[in-house]
């Protein structure tokens, strides 16, 4: 219930191309402030209700992305943003990935676009929002 | 309990105004006033996670142990300020519960038993190091010129009125600054460097708890400036006087980065504790 006002979003870098992850940053900006809807970004996956995964997800930090999931307290989602944990992009099928990221944990929302504008980023998080109703 | 509890509604909105403030200095719209009551309410209703490694009762108790002796503090400093008469405290008591955070703060990172967690304990230990020698002079200087420890004496006089006052004034601003950990002597909690420091670990409950302990430091180090340097509390200039040490707070945080450990030790022995040394010195002289 407190939830809904207050998101606590932990940054996954999953070896994204840094382009959804400034489009990421974007949203914390004065044009957009997330801080608005009580979201904020936080250091650790300790203090998070939201696990904001980019990235292609490899071999190398695919274990990693199950450990922080492990690590964050409960209830906590999970938010894919870009394409490539959506669905792949055009790393789908190269030897080195284990992607989509629903192979590997859960996943609440999908935000797909390579990058997603931050727009889109935004009208995500109020779906998610809606859906805990 | 009326003093504490007002201490603790007082600590939101100190808390929801810093977020507030520094978001209209970067051009933002920042969070509605209830915002930082929702936050908490949210920690409490999330997991409790204990490090495995992890020292568990010393881990889950340093918060409260830091909490309880901030409340403590303003506890008396409401005493002081709106009843006036005798309490139980003095100057004394007061410096050392002023100490009991930043050694929870230490205990807790320790016990965490992570090393980002044992890094931000090592400097918040420096740092209360650091700080304490110039806050110490400032304590002597308000002894000196008032001839007493009694906190009810001592909020009678305003010794912003001399020099040596308004020297003291400007060095234990800094001191505040430090001892509520915000930046630039935010380096044990660095969020972006270390992961949150000693807070790494912390999540729901315990974490509700730090954040309160943060917020009441907003709170109860203002206060204690008035009243051992500015008359105390009296009246609608009472207010502007917290408001105005709390807003310079917030800008300073807002206006600048965060320095590193051995910057801060230097700033707080060698400016800061000069400055402290000369208004203690001034105040001997009778100026």
């Amino acid at each position: 219930m407190f939830l809904k006002k207050s998101l606590w979003v932990y940054h996954v870098s999953a070896s994204p191309c840094n382009n959804c992850d400034i489009e990421v940053l974007d949203c914390l900006t004065p044009r957009y402030d997330v801080e608005r809807f009580g979201i904020k970004l936080v250091g650790t996956p300790r203090h998070a209700d939201v696990l904001l995964v980019t990235g292609m997800l490899n071999r190398q930090v695919s274990p990693r992305v199950v450990e922080v999931y492990r690590q964050t307290p409960k209830p906590v989602f999970v938010v894919a943003v870009g394409t490539c944990p959506v669905a792949g992009s055009v790393f789908k099928g190269s030897y080195n990935i284990k992607g989509p990221l629903d192979n590997i944990i859960p996943v609440d929302l999908y935000i797909p676009g390579c990058p997603p504008k931050p727009e889109a980023i935004i009208s995500g998080i109020v779906k998610l929002l809606e859906s805990l109703k | 309990m009326l003093e504490i509890l007002g201490t603790l509604v007082l600590s939101f909105l100190a808390g929801w105004l810093m977020r507030k403030i520094i978001a209209r200095v970067q051009f933002r719209v920042g969070p509605p006033f209830y915002q930082n009551f929702i936050d908490f309410l949210k920690l409490l209703g999330k997991e409790l996670l204990v490090p495995l490694k992890g020292e568990k009762i010393t881990f889950l108790v340093a918060p409260l142990f830091a909490l309880s002796s901030l409340l403590l503090v303003s506890y008396i400093l409401w005493r002081v300020n709106i009843k006036g008469g005798t309490v139980f405290g003095d100057l004394i008591l007061v410096t050392y519960l002023l100490m009991i955070p930043p050694i929870a703060y230490f205990l807790g990172g320790v016990s965490s038993g992570n090393p980002f967690g044992a890094l931000g304990a090592s400097r918040e230990v420096k740092l209360l190091l650091a700080d304490e020698l110039p806050f110490v002079f400032v304590i002597l200087l308000v002894i000196f010129k008032t001839g007493t420890t009694d906190l009810s004496q001592i909020v009678k006089s305003n010794l912003m009125t001399s020099v040596s006052g308004i020297l003291a004034f400007l060095v234990i601003l800094f001191c505040i600054q430090a001892k509520a950990g915000l930046v630039p002597f935010d380096m044990a909690e660095a969020e972006t460097e270390i992961m949150g420091g000693v807070l790494v670990d912390y999540s729901g409950p315990a974490l509700a708890v730090w954040e309160l302990v943060k917020q009441v430091g907003l709170v109860v180090y203002p206060l204690f400036v008035i009243t051992v340097l500015w008359g105390g509390l009296d009246g609608l200039w009472g207010i502007l006087k917290y408001l105005l040490i709390l807003i310079v707070m917030i800008l300073m945080k807002a206006a600048n980065n965060r320095i590193r450990i051995d910057q801060a030790i230097e700033f707080f022995w060698k400016p800061m504790a000069l400055g402290g040394f000369t208004a203690l010195v001034l105040a001997v002289v009778g100026l």
